[in-house]
C-alpha cells in the first residue's frame, strides 16, 4: 500500500474520536487509531497482536451474527454501516456504529479492510429512555381513558333519564340545561375514543409484511366512495405505486385519514380534486404525495396540525383532531416521516415517506434502530 | 302470576348510579322482579349464602368491582350445583375482546357493554333479561 496514503490516514485518524482499524486480506493489522484503545479498553499493542478480527472479539454475543453478515458484505466489495453492542475491557457494555469499508486498488481488488467505529452509547440510551417514556405515557393514557368510561356512563345515563322521566315538568330553560349536559358528555365520549385510539396506535404490534400500496388505496377509495360521489370529487392515482414493508391495517389508516381529510376540507368554491403520486426520493425510501385543491393550511400551522386535538376549523367538520396525530405516529413507527405543504385557500399536499420493502443484504438492514 | 316473574334478580355492581340505571331500565321494561343488590364481591357472597328470599332466577354482574373481578364470582357460582345453569349476564364498560373471551370462558350467559348510548343500553339489558325470563326455558 502507498505509504503517503497511510500517512494521510494516520494524521487524520490519530486525531479522531473514532476507532479505526485497517487490516490486509490476510488479517494482519496495518493500522490502529489511538482512540481504539479508549473505545475498547485494550492496548494498541494487544489489538495489533490479536490473531484475527479484533472487533469481532469484543462484539456482544447477540450481535455477533449481524456483525459477521456485515463483514461478509464488506468482503464482497460493498461498504456497510452496522450498529452493535460491544463489551469494554472493563466489562461495561457500549454501543458502537461501525462503518466497514473495503479499500481497493485501481483495478478494484480489495487491498485492505477498514473499520471506523464511533461510540453511540449516549444516543442509544437516550432513544431507549424515550421509548420507555412513550410506553409509560401510552399505558397511562389507555388506563385513564378506560377509567373515565364508568363516570361518563353515569352522567349520560342520568341526564338521559332526567330528560325522559321529568322532561314534561321542565320548562324550556330546564330542558336546555339537560341538553347541554348531554352534548358535553357526547364530546367527552369522543375524546375518550380518540385518546384510546391514539394510545393503541403504537402499542398494538401488528404483523409487518409486504403491502401493495395500490391495493390499500383501492380499498380506501372503495370505502369512501359514498363521500367521493356526493362531493363529485375527482381522484387521480398514479399507476405504478410500489410494494412497501409495513402493517396493512396501519397503512390503510394512514391513507384513509389523509384522503378523508382531502375530501373533508375541500373548498366549497370548486370541485374537489385529489391526486396521489409517487414522488422521487432516496433509493431506500419511497415518497407518496396526496395533494388536494381544498381549503389549505395557514403557514404557521403546518406542524401544529399533526399534534393531537389541534383542529383548525373548530367543530365545523366531523372528527376529533386525532387523525393526523395518528397518521404521524403510525408512519414514524414504520420508520418514515410525514409532512405537509400548503397554500391557504388553494390546497395542500401531504407527503408520506416510508422505507422500501427491505431487500436481502440491503445496507439499511444492518443498521439497527 | 308466573313465579318466574316474582323470583328475585341478583344485581352486583360497585357503582350506586350504575345499579340505579340498570334498575330503572328493567322497571321501565315492565320487569317487576325484586332486585337483590350487592356493591362488591364480598357483599354478593354473603347475600348468596343467606338467600332467605330464595335463590335468584337470574344474575347481572359487573366485571370490574372494587374488591375483584366479576368473573371470579361467576366462576364460584358456576361451581355450585344450584347456580350451574343460572342465566348470568356480565356487564362492563369494557369492549376489550380479552374481557369478553374471559367472561364466556368462565361461563357467562352473555356479555353486554355499557355503551355510550343510554337508550340503547337500557333497551339491550332489559330485552336480554326479558328474553331469559319470558321466552327461554330455565332449568
Amino acid at each position: 500500500m502507498d505509504t503517503t496514503i497511510l500517512n494521510c490516514y494516520e494524521l487524520l485518524t490519530n486525531n479522531l474520536t473514532a476507532g479505526v482499524i485497517i487490516r490486509d486480506p490476510a488479517g494482519k493489522i496495518l493500522y490502529v487509531s489511538p482512540y481504539t484503545e479508549v473505545l475498547t479498553g485494550f492496548s494498541l499493542a494487544s489489538i495489533a497482536a490479536y490473531p484475527g478480527d479484533f472487533l469481532a472479539s469484543v462484539i456482544a454475543e447477540q450481535d455477533k451474527e449481524r456483525y459477521q453478515r456485515a463483514r461478509s458484505i464488506c468482503d464482497l466489495g460493498e461498504d456497510i454501516l452496522v450498529r452493535c453492542q460491544i463489551t469494554h475491557r472493563s466489562g461495561i457494555p457500549l454501543w458502537i456504529e461501525t462503518h466497514l469499508v473495503p479499500v481497493t486498488d485501481q483495478e478494484g481488488n480489495t487491498e485492505a479492510t477498514m473499520s471506523v467505529s464511533v461510540d453511540v452509547t449516549a444516543t442509544i440510551n437516550y432513544q431507549r429512555q424515550i421509548e420507555e417514556q412513550n410506553r409509560d405515557l401510552n399505558d397511562f393514557t389507555y388506563m385513564v381513558s378506560h377509567d373515565l368510561k364508568a363516570p361518563i356512563f353515569t352522567v349520560k345515563g342520568m341526564a338521559s333519564a332526567l330528560r325522559e322521566d321529568y322532561g314534561k315538568v321542565l320548562d324550556q330553560d330546564g330542558l336546555e340545561l339537560v341538553e347541554f349536559i348531554l352534548d358535553a358528555t357526547n364530546r367527552l365520549d369522543a375524546l375518550i375514543k380518540s385518546l384510546l385510539e391514539y394510545s393503541t396506535v403504537s402499542t398494538k404490534q401488528l404483523e409487518q409484511s409486504p403491502v401493495s400500496l395500490e391495493a390499500i388505496l383501492q380499498d380506501v377509495l372503495q370505502d369512501q366512495s359514498e363521500e367521493i360521489e356526493r362531493s363529485q370529487a375527482s381522484i387521480i392515482v398514479d399507476s405504478h405505486l410500489p410494494v412497501v414493508k409495513g402493517e396493512p391495517v396501519r397503512l390503510y389508516q394512514v391513507f384513509s385519514n389523509l384522503i378523508g381529510n382531502a375530501l373533508k376540507y375541500s373548498s366549497p368554491r370548486r370541485v374537489p380534486m385529489v391526486q396521489i403520486k409517487l414522488e422521487p426520493s432516496a433509493p431506500h425510501l419511497l415518497a407518496i404525495s396526496i395533494s388536494d385543491n381544498g381549503l389549505g393550511i395557514p403557514e404557521g400551522k403546518l406542524e401544529d396540525i399533526f399534534r393531537p386535538f389541534v383542529r383548525l376549523h373548530g367543530n365545523t367538520r366531523d372528527g376529533n383532531g386525532i387523525g393526523l396525530a395518528c397518521v404521524r405516529k403510525i408512519v414514524e413507527r414504520l420508520g418514515g416521516h410525514v409532512n405537509a405543504q400548503s397554500t391557504e385557500g388553494e390546497g395542500s399536499t401531504f407527503t408520506v415517506i416510508l422505507p422500501r420493502d427491505s431487500r436481502v443484504q440491503h445496507q439499511d438492514e444492518a443498521v439497527d434502530h | 302470576m308466573d313465579p318466574k316473574l316474582k323470583t328475585p334478580i341478583l344485581l352486583v355492581d360497585d357503582g350506586l348510579a350504575h345499579r340505579a340505571l340498570v334498575r330503572r331500565a328493567l322497571r321501565k321494561a315492565g320487569i317487576e322482579n325484586p332486585l337483590i343488590e350487592a356493591g362488591s364481591l364480598g357483599e354478593a357472597e354473603v347475600l348468596l349464602k343467606n338467600c332467605s328470599c330464595g335463590a335468584p332466577i337470574l344474575a347481572v354482574l359487573d366485571l370490574n368491582l372494587t374488591d375483584g373481578r366479576g368473573t371470579s364470582l361467576l366462576k364460584d357460582m358456576r361451581g355450585q350445583e344450584r347456580f350451574k345453569n343460572l342465566p348470568i349476564i356480565m356487564l362492563s364498560t369494557s369492549e376489550l375482546s380479552t374481557d369478553i373471551t374471559e367472561s364466556y370462558g368462565v361461563g357467562a350467559t352473555c356479555y353486554i357493554v355499557k355503551t355510550e348510548d343510554p337508550l340503547a343500553f337500557s333497551r339491550d339489558i332489559s330485552s336480554c333479561v326479558l328474553f331469559w325470563l319470558k321466552q327461554a326455558e330455565l332449568s
